[in-house]
């Protein structure tokens, strides 16, 4: 499908649901409201509309329609490609429309879910690490939830601050000189925000710039002062995966030179604050201990999770409410969900089209994303000798049709362009990837940085940037290089 | 698909390939000779330890065998000269050669060279076993020969080193006991030679072998790939295997339209691919 | 962990398949770290062709039970344990002439030419001698290499295992096993020739 076009999909799927009459109507009456709404904004998504947008055969929507209408179970995993769009929101909430249509949610073999895209992404947004929230997905505009926390926090609930805002929007914010100082833990914007330019321009502009990482990442290097950080494999602690399962994570070595564990590093900043008597930890466990308390009662209750029980039962799954409790290894069992009334919510989801589009200036769809072999900036995975073997620059992915449409074959550089900035790298053609659109992988800094070129344009909901959808112009640079493997042209193979 | 090139130029055995090429054989066999037998550089880059170890035992046993063959077979001896009770002369089959002083360093190492061999081998064989007992992984693959090996070694060292000691400190005392364990442990040494892990001092050589073969076969033509069309080796080598597997119990023909289509004509690389897309195959389809 | 050794005690299998790799190369770092041959990765792993498909090959020793490799070997270096399982050469032995590498209907056998030697998978002899998995087996995110007892496997997997392959007329036994939908066709067949696929027409753009 072409870049930004999902919930076009999900509409016209769910269409042909309802055409087929492929729902589950007694999960629907039964478990979840508003499925008239979620109805009627589809009632003109029809496959052949939607092969027009999404660039894929109607035939095929009917018979993927057709597959996931009939099985009997089924699951929908989802990552970064439909989520980090400035209607990420709308394709995640068209997709659960199709779980939810179906009854594929709370029985064996079912559910609609994320794949998160770093270690402990789902731990951490379920705690507070998003700004908006408090821990056990607490709302921290919720007066009852404040409460909670502030009584476990041993502190006023008027001393939790309200609602602050998201990564992207911290550095728009930066940019406008509103935000003046900045500490940041193990986040390398330079690299993974959105529109690098625009994003060193806002480190630049900080008065004040503290950086906690375990190498100097590009972001670093913009910082006024550096505290060397600790990876997982020098600190203990729990780690969440993307099906709800808490982890331990135990130490391997102990971190070099001046490094530190972050957590220490922090409970010193509090002490230098004036506000260390409410960061009395001896220890990692003490501080579990604390979460376990202040994520009692909320949907993520991590209460009965003790650090003996995870190691001992090899994770744990929430909720797991009071100790002894077996943990919960399915959400949603019996149609129960987590809204006040126990019921799903459908969503009526119009189409609208991405932030930005394709036009006679900049003709072909950008997408970005991974490689196997590096992990997200890269400040870990780019000094790792065996992984930079793997892959060691950044390759922009594009069809054998588009190729020859620009007098390029496989290895040739070419200069790929948006309205934020360009970038020059070798061209790997491959047939899996549409003739409409090219693909770019993240890892890299500076002058390989495919976000050089990516939108800042956000989801109004979710305040996610645009990574996976923007338009841009390619040309023929001059210069050649292998794509082949470097790894492959060591094999000697019996040769002389 | 075209099977590999098998014409002409490819030789219809090694022997008359190296006989073809005697002349540059022979220019090219020192340095050979230093590199893969004597020098034994494969070993280093394998591991320090472990080539060290080989090369102690290796000088040791070239030393040991350069000393005690010609002594016993009676082309090496030495004599006093004249009156002298302290000079001797070596007498390399009849002829008379260098003089020495007995009480010399140089007359010291002589009369001690058989010592002096066992003192290497026995530091061979004690790197050797530490490696053998510390290393987990080289425990795994371990072969019951690889011990009587080091046993055997240690065995003719050690009875050696007791005939100089009985003949230094004891007045000769248990010499001829001795003499005759020594005599057996060698014996049976060398006649355990072809069985055991040691047959690899007649084998390896068979290396030389291999690099003259490998430099006919280079001049020679490729062998292609029948799936992606490269080269992937010699036509000679290939040719030669599609000659010897049938001997050894292997078919590899194809059932198809060319006579002597083989599935040897592929490439590794190509195998490996074919194994997975025929697998896939079999699963349904990638993806 | 059963204290199983591999072949002998008919306990644990090993078993591989392709179809199921997603290329993270983790088989390939941990080969390396295999006490029997440290530094040296001797798995396979490779594109098959990224032109056309991101499916990668991942290939280990087999395991015959009447090898090729060993048959061609003219030092006679290559030995099968008591349990089967076909050992990289004997390193005094091996003459480094590269004919297990070419003749290996698997294209497994390394000649690693800085050793002058050839190395090959010995399915971690240290570790499936004592019951462990070996090094790719422990950390396949996919289980596309896969050790543990047939039970097991029916237990916690879909397919039919197969240890029964055909090279052009030549047929092969192995130790490790494969997985295929159905056992009624036969034979893993090398040179079958592959299925049509949506995949050969992603987009649609040949039909559209």
């Amino acid at each position: 499908m072409r870049p930004g076009s999902d919930s076009a999909l999900f509409g016209a799927v769910l269409h042909e649901l309802i055409r087929h009459d492929w729902l589950d109507h007694e999960f629907i009456d039964a478990h979840t409201v508003d499925f008239d709404l979620a109805a009627a904004a589809v009632t003109d998504m029809t496959p052949a509309w939607a092969a027009g947008i999404c660039g894929v055969p109607a035939a095929r929507i009917e018979e993927a329609a057709e597959i996931w209408g009939t099985a009997a179970t089924g699951m929908m995993l989802h990552a970064r490609g439909i989520e980090q769009q400035s209607k990420g929101v709308d394709n995640v909430l068209a997709a659960i429309n199709l779980g939810l249509a179906t009854g594929k949610f709370g029985k064996p073999g079912c559910g609609v879910s994320t794949i998160t895209g770093q270690g402990n992404g789902q731990g951490g947004r379920e705690h507070g690490h998003k700004c908006d929230q408090l821990p056990g997905n607490r709302d921290i505009t919720n007066p009852e939830h404040r409460a909670h926390v502030a009584k476990v926090w041993d502190c006023d609930e008027s001393e939790i601050p309200g609602k602050g805002i998201p990564a992207q929007e911290i550095i728009e914010e930066i940019h406008a000189g509103t935000i003046k100082g900045l500490l940041s833990i193990c986040f390398n914007p330079a690299v993974s925000a959105p529109d690098t330019n625009f994003t060193s321009e806002a480190l630049d502009k900080l008065e004040f710039y503290a950086v906690i990482d375990f190498f100097l990442s590009e972001s670093g290097q913009h910082a006024d002062v550096v505290l060397p950080g600790s990876l997982h494999e020098e600190d203990e602690g729990t780690s969440t995966s993307g099906e709800g399962r808490i982890i331990k994570i135990n130490a391997a070595v102990t971190p070099p030179g001046e490094a530190r564990l972050d957590w220490q590093i922090l409970l010193d900043i509090a002490e230098r604050l004036g506000r260390g008597g409410h960061f009395q930890y001896e220890n990692t466990e003490e501080i579990f201990e604390e979460l376990r308390l202040a994520s009692a009662g909320g949907t993520a209750d991590y209460r009965g999770a003790t650090w003996d029980r995870i190691e001992a039962e090899h994770g744990l799954f929430w909720p797991i409410p009071e100790v002894g409790h077996p943990g919960t290894p399915r959400l949603y069992e019996g149609g129960r969900f987590f809204h006040p009334d126990g019921k799903a919510r459908f969503h009526g989801i119009a189409w609208r089209e991405s932030a930005e589009v394709i036009d006679d200036d900049y003709p072909v769809w950008l997408t970005t994303g991974r490689v196997v072999s590096q992990y997200l900036s890269g400040t870990q995975t780019r000094r790792i000798k065996a992984l930079v073997d793997q892959y060691p620059e950044p390759l922009c992915e594009m069809h054998p049709r588009l190729a020859e449409h620009l007098g390029v074959v496989d290895g040739d550089l070419v200069t790929v362009t948006s309205r934020r900035g360009d970038i020059t790298l070798p061209a790997n053609v491959v047939n899996t990837i549409r003739p409409d659109t090219v693909f770019i992988p993240y890892h890299w800094p500076g002058g390989k940085a495919a976000n050089q070129l990516t939108n800042r344009a956000v989801d109004p909901i979710s305040k996610m940037p645009e990574f996976k959808v923007a338009a841009v112009r390619i040309v023929k640079a001059v210069g050649h290089t292998s794509t082949t493997d470097v790894r492959e042209l060591d094999l000697t193979e019996g040769r002389a | 698909m075209a099977p590999a090139a098998i014409d002409g130029d490819v030789e219809p055995s090694g022997w008359d390939a190296f006989q073809a090429r005697k002349g540059r054989n022979l220019v090219a066999l020192p340095s050979l000779v230093a590199t893969q037998l004597l020098t034994q550089g494969f070993i280093r880059r394998r591991s320090r330890a472990r080539w060290l170890a080989h090369q102690f035992v290796f000088w040791g046993c070239i030393l040991a065998a350069l000393v005690t063959f010609p002594l016993t077979l009676g082309l090496l001896h030495f004599e006093s000269v004249g009156q002298e009770a302290d000079r001797y002369q070596v007498y390399l089959s009849r002829v008379g050669t260098l003089k020495f002083d007995a009480g010399s360093i140089l007359g010291w190492t002589i009369f001690h060279a058989l010592d002096i061999a066992a003192v290497l081998v026995l530091a061979g064989v004690f790197i050797f076993l530490r490696r053998r007992l510390h290393d987990p992984g080289a425990l795994a693959v371990e072969r019951s020969g690889d011990f009587l090996a080091l046993a055997g070694l240690f065995a003719v060292s050690v009875t050696g080193l007791f005939l100089t000691v009985s003949s230094t400190w004891l007045g000769g005392r248990f010499y001829a006991a001795l003499n005759t364990i020594h005599a057996l442990t060698v014996i049976l040494g060398l006649m355990y030679l072809p069985f055991g892990k040691l047959f690899h001092i007649f084998q390896r050589p068979g290396n030389l072998g291999v690099a003259y073969y490998r430099q006919q076969n280079a001049e020679g033509p490729p062998a292609v790939c029948r799936r992606c069309g490269d080269d992937f080796a010699s036509a000679q080598q290939i040719a030669d295997l599609r000659d010897v597997l049938p001997q050894v119990g292997f078919d590899y023909t194809i059932d198809g339209d060319a006579d002597d289509d083989n599935y040897q004509d592929t490439c590794p690389r190509c195998r490996r691919a074919s194994v997975t897309l025929a697998q896939t195959a079999r699963v349904g389809g990638f993806g | 962990m059963k204290q199983a050794r591999y072949g002998v005690d008919d306990s644990p299998i090993f078993v591989i398949d392709p179809s199921r790799c997603i290329g993270c190369e983790a088989c390939v770092q941990a080969c390396e770290e295999c006490g029997t041959h440290r530094g040296q990765s001797l798995i396979h792993l490779e594109r098959v062709d990224r032109s056309v498909s991101t499916q990668t090959a991942p290939m280990v020793c087999m395991h015959c039970e009447d090898p090729t490799c060993a048959n061609v070997c003219p030092a006679d270096a290559i030995k099968q344990t008591e349990g089967g399982v076909v050992q990289s050469a004997l390193k005094p032995r091996c003459i480094g002439c590269s004919n297990c590498v070419l003749a290996c209907p698997f294209g497994v056998p390394k000649y690693v030419a800085e050793f002058d030697q050839m190395m090959k998978c010995d399915m971690c002899t240290d570790r499936t001698s004592e019951g462990y998995a070996p090094m790719c087996a422990s950390v396949c995110p996919s289980e596309a290499l896969w050790y543990g007892t047939t039970e097991e496997f029916h237990h916690t997997r879909t397919g039919s295992l197969l240890d029964n392959w055909l090279f052009g007329r030549q047929h092969v036994h192995t130790k490790v096993f494969t997985v295929v939908d159905d056992l009624a066709g036969g034979p893993l067949d090398a040179l079958a020739a592959p299925t049509g696929s949506w995949l050969d027409d992603p987009f649609g753009l040949e039909t559209s």
